[in-house]
This record gives structure tokens, C-alpha cells and sequence, in this order.
């Protein structure tokens, strides 16, 4: 799980990052939602990198994580992160401020 | 109503100016004249603003400031002086003064614009510590809060935390104030997120957020719980549940396997009992149907169960019998014998015996019984069962067989010696016969034997009689006083010898016997015949009464004569079989026995007297009683 990418390792226009705690029913939840919010609205033009901070927890300080699961939108910028429950399709859109398909 | 403190030494300022500010009655004056009575007025917490000479002598108002501030006094304080230079203003408004009023010389309009003003910085003051509180109580609910707060702005920066939210996240309010948290997703429910506490450690929280104004500008206040103990305890209480259900699963299976183990148990026990039944059925059939009679007492004697053929041995039905004290069906003459038997019961002993039942209708029923203890599993007597066998029927053919042993010892007794006696005499008699040569000789040689062989045939025919008297299974009514006068014609012309027969007579003669009562009294007379003396008169007396005994009624006969007697040791013996009497007359020897055991068969009674009591040699009395018909 950490570390993992999806789609292929061209640099897309959206780069984002995931992190969780380990492999639990949440991650996957968190995990799964994301994907499906980026399959429905940005098709081909994502990358999302899954970092697992028990496996990796120095890379906590690399975009200051304070709880999980934490979403950060690296590309485009600016950078924006998300924290909280990434069921909630509207509100992950508002936050990583990705504009619904006309 | 507002205090004012007016601190001035100038007597009469004072004076004037407590008048006019006291005259609205808005307003409560109080004077000092020095700082330390300034202060000490101030002390109590009753003044609401302090009014100061700002060139006061002593030590000047900047002074008063500093002592006040030192004192920790903080009431407005409004300086006055007659000249106001804007260096003044500035260090006063610097010391904390509120307003530096400069005197004018209208007092009246003065006195309205330091009143105005006072009002003004009152209000002001209380608005101020009003708003002052409320910022207190609200500092105190953030930072007393149990539950982490982070304020961030719209881009996600956190603007504030609080003592919690350090706690929380193990990082000061420096480090993190300004930093990107995250722009939190607001929804209606609590969220669960994991705090990063430390490397690799973190904690479970429910985050809650809420859009706020902070600082004047669109912010969202994130409030977040640490939840550890609540996930930890939901685990636990999974984790119990999941044990609970597991050991609910295994008790399951335990209280499955003990209720099919009880259920095989049950079923063996219902087939245990089902064949104990069985097994009772049949034996209880046995115990019903035996032909013995079977009872179980207790240890006090008492009949627990009887079954029907003991019942109906004893006439009883088997209700009557259980509940009673076996005694009562025991015979009167065994009652001892049976007591002596219980008590070996009693010592754990068995046995068979011979016993004596007595029925309901009174009469005796013979048995034999095969008794045996019953012991309870200590081996403690309590109580015994007996069965017994009906031999009543059995004694009686033993008796029967008894008897006819007897007859047939009798016959043989007879064939042996009397009849071969007499057959022998006869035999005797007819040789000298037949070698005598004289006719009437020969004769009287046969005449001798002629009455040898009656005697003969009169054994015979008394043995038949004897046999004929143990066959009597029915009695009639006869007339006696009938029979008596036909044996008194008989026996009143017999040879010729001098008879004489007397006969005395009731009217009502009916006897219960039957035809052999003839011979009974045929042979008493007889007898008074045979052993008379040939040459003397015989005179016989009959008399017949009637008599009562006992509530019923019988006839008594006396037959006397005047013969030789019977001597008193001869009484009894003479109904003895082949017993003769003192005479020398020949005699058959079954006479008397046969005539009493008639009269006994007919329920009579016989004996012999002294016809002349005490002198047996006037001739014997023999009396026969017969029961009335």
C-alpha cells in the first residue's frame, strides 16, 4: 500500500497523496472513495500515492500531517489539503477544489 | 448611584465640588485630602471613579496613578487642572488616566461636563468590564476544554489552539500556530480520524466542524475528541462480544451435548423404567394369578398387599384385608404359635410351617406357608411375606385316608380274628356234626354252627353299618318314639325269657338322625338282653323327654334295665372296638362303638349311668340325647 501509485508514472495534471494508518477497513474506505471521486471526475488525469505512515511515518513530516486520513493535492497547485471523511463526494470536491464535469 | 472619590487638599474646591455633583442625587462625594487617605477610601472597593488635582502638592498625579497601579486599584480616574498642557495629557492618558479636564472658570457648565463625562466613562467602564468577563469565560471554556480546538481559516492554517489541542496533537501552540492543517470536510456527524500523536503513535478522535468568524473573518472552529479509550473499548467490547459468542457457541455445544447426554440418559431411564414395569406386570401377574394366597405385612403386622386368590381363600375381598392387622385373620387356637413366628421374621429368618387361617364365615382354613423377612438395603427388618397353600381339602382326604387305614385295619382285624374265630366255631361245630352219628346230636351241633356263621354274618354286617356310619353326609327327620315301639314289640317276646319293655313317650318325637338309629337302640336292648340273667325277669324302662340346652331343643332317651351293670371303671371302655363287658355274654365287640358313633354323627351325645346311682350292680342307664328335628 505505501508508496503505491496509480495510473501510470507520467506526471498527470493531478498529483495527490493519501495518507492512512495502516491496512484498516477506514484506509481502505478513505482509499476507495478517493479513487472513485478522481475515476468520475478526473479520468486519466490523476495520480494518487498511497503512504501508509506506520510503514512510513518519517514521511509525516514531509507535508506536516497532523491526523489521517489527510488528502493533499500537490498538482496544481496550490497545495491544498483535505482532512475528515472522503465519503462525502460534494465536500472532497469544495476542498480539492475540482470543478464537476459540465 | 456613582462614588466619587475627589482627591485635592483645597478645602473649599472640595466643598464645591461635592455640592454640585451631589446635588442630582446621581452622584455619591467622597473627599481626600491626601493620597494615603485616597487610597485608603479606595481600599473598601466602593468608588466607582476617582476625581484628582492633577498638580496635586505632594507628590503629583502621575503619582497617585503609579500607587494606585502598584496597589492593584483599578478605577478610571479623571484629572483636573487649571492648566492643561498636552504633555500632561499625554502622560496622564500614558499613566492610564481616562480624560484630563481642564477648569474653567463657569463652573456651573464645568460641573455639567464632568458630570456628563463621568457617566460616560462609567458606562464605558462597565461595558469594557462586561466585555472583559464575557472574553474571560469564553478564554476559560476554550482553554479548560476537555476536547482539542484548533481554529483554521479558510485555506486551512490553524489561527488557534488551545491547552487541549497541544496536549492532543504533542506539539506547542507556536508549532502549530500558522500551520497548514487541512481544510476540514464539514458534515452533520462527528467524523473518526487518527490524531499523529508522536512517530508512529495515534490516537482515535472524533472531529467535529463548524464554520465561525474569527478575527472578523470566515474561519472553521475544528473541535476534536480523543476517542482511544471509547475504540479501545468498543474493541473490548467486541472483543468480549466475539469471546461472549464464541463461549456462547461452546456453551451451546456443552449444554447440547448435556441435554442429548441427559436426553439418553432420560431415554435409558424411561427404557429401564418401561422394562422395571415389564418386569413388574409379569410378576405382578404371577403374584395376581397364583394360585396361592400371597400377603405382605409390615413390620407392625399390618397388611400392606394381598392378592386376590388370598382374598378369596379367606372369603374377604382384598380391600378388607389391607390396612388389618394380619391377627385378624389368623385362627384363634394358631394366634400364639403365629406371634413366635413373626418374631423369627423379625431375626431375618424363613420358613415353612403348617398354620391355621380363620375365614370370614368363622371356619378354619388349613395351610401351609413359605414365610420370608422383607429387609430394606441396611438389612433392617421391615417387614415379611408369606404365601400360603389351601390344604384344607388335603387334611381332610388325610383324615379320610386316616380313617379308612383305620376301617381297613378294622376289616382286617376282624377278618383276622373275629370273623376267623367264629368261621372257625362253625367249621368246629359242623365236623363234630359230621362225625356224629346221632341225629339230634347232629343237630344240635348244627344249630351251634348255624349261629356261629350268624355271628359271622353279624359282624359283617355291623362292620358294614360302621362303614355306613362314616358315610352319613345326610340326616332326616325320623320318628324315634315309632322306633322305640317297634323294638318294645320285638324285644317283649323274645324265646322265652321274661321281658318286660316299658316305654314313656312325648308327642312330639321328631329326632334328626336317620335309619340307623334303630340299630342304636336295638343294641342297647340287645345288650340288656345278652348279659341279663337268663332266669331272672329283665325289665327294660324307655323313657323320652323333651329338653332345652343351650337355646336348642333335644330329646332324651333313657334306656335301663335291671341287669348285671356296668362297673364304673367299664364306663368308657365299653364303646372301645372289641372291648366286652363284665358278663360273659358273647358279644360282637362293635355294638356300642357303632351305636355311638351314630349318635355322635347325628350331633348327639351318649353315656352310660347307674341305674340306681351309686350302686352299679341294680342295673345300667344308658342315655342318648338327639338334637330335636
Amino acid at each position: 500500500m505505501a508508496g503505491e501509485t496509480s495510473q501510470s508514472e507520467t506526471v498527470k495534471e493531478w498529483d495527490l497523496k493519501i495518507y492512512v494508518a495502516g491496512e484498516t477497513p477506514k484506509s481502505r474506505d478513505a482509499i476507495a472513495n478517493l479513487r472513485k471521486v478522481c475515476e468520475e471526475y478526473l479520468k486519466d488525469r490523476y495520480s494518487i500515492q498511497v503512504i501508509d505512515l506506520l510503514k512510513n511515518p518519517r514521511l509525516a513530516a514531509e507535508d506536516q500531517i497532523f491526523a489521517v486520513p489527510t488528502v493533499v493535492r500537490k498538482l496544481p497547485e496550490p497545495l491544498k489539503k483535505l482532512i475528515g471523511d472522503l465519503s462525502a463526494t460534494e465536500k472532497v470536491l469544495v476542498g480539492l477544489d475540482i470543478k464537476p464535469k459540465v | 448611584m456613582i462614588t466619587v472619590l475627589i482627591v485635592d487638599n483645597n478645602t473649599e474646591f472640595l466643598r464645591a465640588t461635592a455640592r454640585h455633583l451631589s446635588s442630582g442625587k446621581k452622584f455619591k462625594v467622597l473627599c481626600a485630602r491626601s493620597e494615603d487617605e485616597a487610597v485608603k477610601s479606595l481600599g473598601t472597593g466602593a468608588i466607582d471613579l476617582v476625581l484628582a488635582n492633577y498638580d496635586f502638592p505632594t507628590t503629583g498625579g502621575i503619582a497617585l496613578m503609579n500607587r494606585l497601579k502598584a496597589d492593584g486599584i483599578d478605577v478610571p480616574v479623571v484629572f483636573y487642572a487649571r492648566q492643561v498642557r498636552k504633555k500632561m495629557i499625554t502622560e496622564a492618558i500614558k499613566a492610564g488616566a481616562e480624560f484630563v479636564l481642564q477648569l474653567s472658570d463657569e463652573p456651573g457648565a464645568q460641573f455639567l461636563e464632568l458630570q456628563t463625562l463621568i457617566e460616560e466613562l462609567i458606562h464605558r467602564r462597565q461595558v469594557e468590564d462586561i466585555q472583559k468577563r464575557a472574553a474571560d469565560d469564553l478564554r476559560a471554556i476554550v482553554t479548560q476544554n476537555a476536547d482539542a480546538i484548533v481554529v483554521v481559516d479558510n485555506k486551512g492554517t490553524i489561527q488557534f489552539v488551545n491547552p487541549a489541542a497541544e496536549s492532543l496533537f504533542n506539539l506547542s501552540e507556536e508549532d502549530m500556530i500558522g500551520k497548514m492543517f487541512g481544510f476540514p470536510i464539514i458534515l452533520s456527524e462527528p467524523v473518526e480520524v487518527y490524531v499523529l500523536r508522536e512517530f508512529r503513535k495515534f490516537v482515535a478522535a472524533e472531529m467535529r466542524v463548524v464554520e465561525v468568524q474569527w478575527q472578523g473573518k470566515p474561519s472553521f472552529l475544528v473541535s476534536i475528541r480523543d476517542i482511544t479509550w471509547h475504540v479501545q473499548l468498543e474493541e473490548e467490547l467486541s472483543t468480549a462480544r466475539e469471546r461472549l459468542e464464541a463461549e456462547a457457541v461452546d456453551r451451546s455445544k456443552d449444554l447440547l451435548k448435556a441435554y442429548q447426554s441427559i436426553r439418553d440418559e432420560v431415554n435409558e431411564r424411561k427404557n429401564a423404567e418401561h422394562a422395571l414395569r415389564e418386569s413388574e406386570r409379569k410378576y405382578r401377574q404371577i403374584v395376581e394369578l397364583a394360585q396361592e394366597g400371597i400377603w405382605v405385612v409390615n413390620k407392625s403386622g399390618i397388611i400392606q398387599f394381598v392378592n386376590p386368590r388370598c382374598a378369596e381363600m379367606l372369603g374377604y375381598t382384598p380391600e378388607e384385608m389391607i390396612g388389618r392387622l394380619m391377627y385378624n385373620f389368623i385362627d384363634s387356637s394358631f394366634i400364639s404359635a403365629q406371634r413366635a413366628i413373626m418374631e423369627r421374621r423379625k431375626q431375618g429368618l424363613k420358613e415353612s410351617y403348617d398354620c391355621i387361617l380363620s375365614k370370614k364365615d368363622g371356619s378354619k382354613l388349613l395351610a401351609i406357608a413359605n414365610a420370608a423377612p422383607i429387609l430394606d438395603n441396611e438389612g433392617n427388618y421391615i417387614g415379611a411375606m408369606a404365601m400360603y397353600t389351601d390344604i384344607t381339602t388335603r387334611k381332610k382326604y388325610e383324615e379320610d385316608l386316616k380313617e379308612a387305614k383305620s376301617q381297613v385295619e378294622l376289616y382286617l382285624d376282624l377278618m383276622g380274628h373275629d370273623i376267623r374265630n367264629l368261621m372257625q366255631i362253625g367249621i368246629g361245630y359242623m365236623e363234630l356234626a359230621t362225625d356224629s352219628q346221632d341225629m339230634a346230636e347232629m343237630k344240635g351241633l348244627m344249630a351251634k354252627s348255624l349261629e356261629s356263621m350268624r355271628d359271622t354274618s353279624q359282624i359283617i354286617d355291623n362292620v358294614r353299618k360302621l362303614q355306613d356310619t362314616s358315610k352319613i353326609t345326610e340326616m332326616k327327620p325320623v320318628n324315634l318314639c315309632d322306633i322305640l315301639a317297634r323294638l318294645q314289640t320285638q324285644y317283649a317276646m323274645v324265646g322265652d325269657r321274661d321281658v318286660s319293655v316299658n316305654l314313656r313317650t312325648v308327642p312330639d318325637c321328631m329326632v334328626k338322625a336317620n335309619d340307623l338309629v334303630t340299630d342304636v337302640f336295638s343294641n342297647l336292648l340287645n345288650n340288656s338282653l345278652k348279659h341279663s340273667d337268663p332266669d331272672k325277669p329283665l325289665i327294660i324302662n324307655i323313657k323320652v323327654d323333651r329338653i332345652r340346652e343351650k337355646g336348642k331343643m333335644y330329646l332324651r332317651c333313657e334306656v335301663e334295665d335291671n341287669g348285671p351293670g356296668i362297673s364304673n371303671w367299664m364306663k368308657d371302655k365299653i364303646y372301645m372296638r372289641f372291648q366286652r363287658g363284665d358278663t360273659k355274654a358273647h358279644g360282637k365287640g362293635l355294638g356300642l362303638h357303632i351305636a355311638r358313633t351314630l349318635v355322635e354323627e347325628y350331633g348327639g351325645k351318649m353315656w352310660v349311668e347307674d341305674r340306681i346311682p351309686g350302686d352299679y350292680h341294680q342295673g345300667a342307664k344308658f342315655v342318648i340325647v338327639l338334637q330335636a328335628a
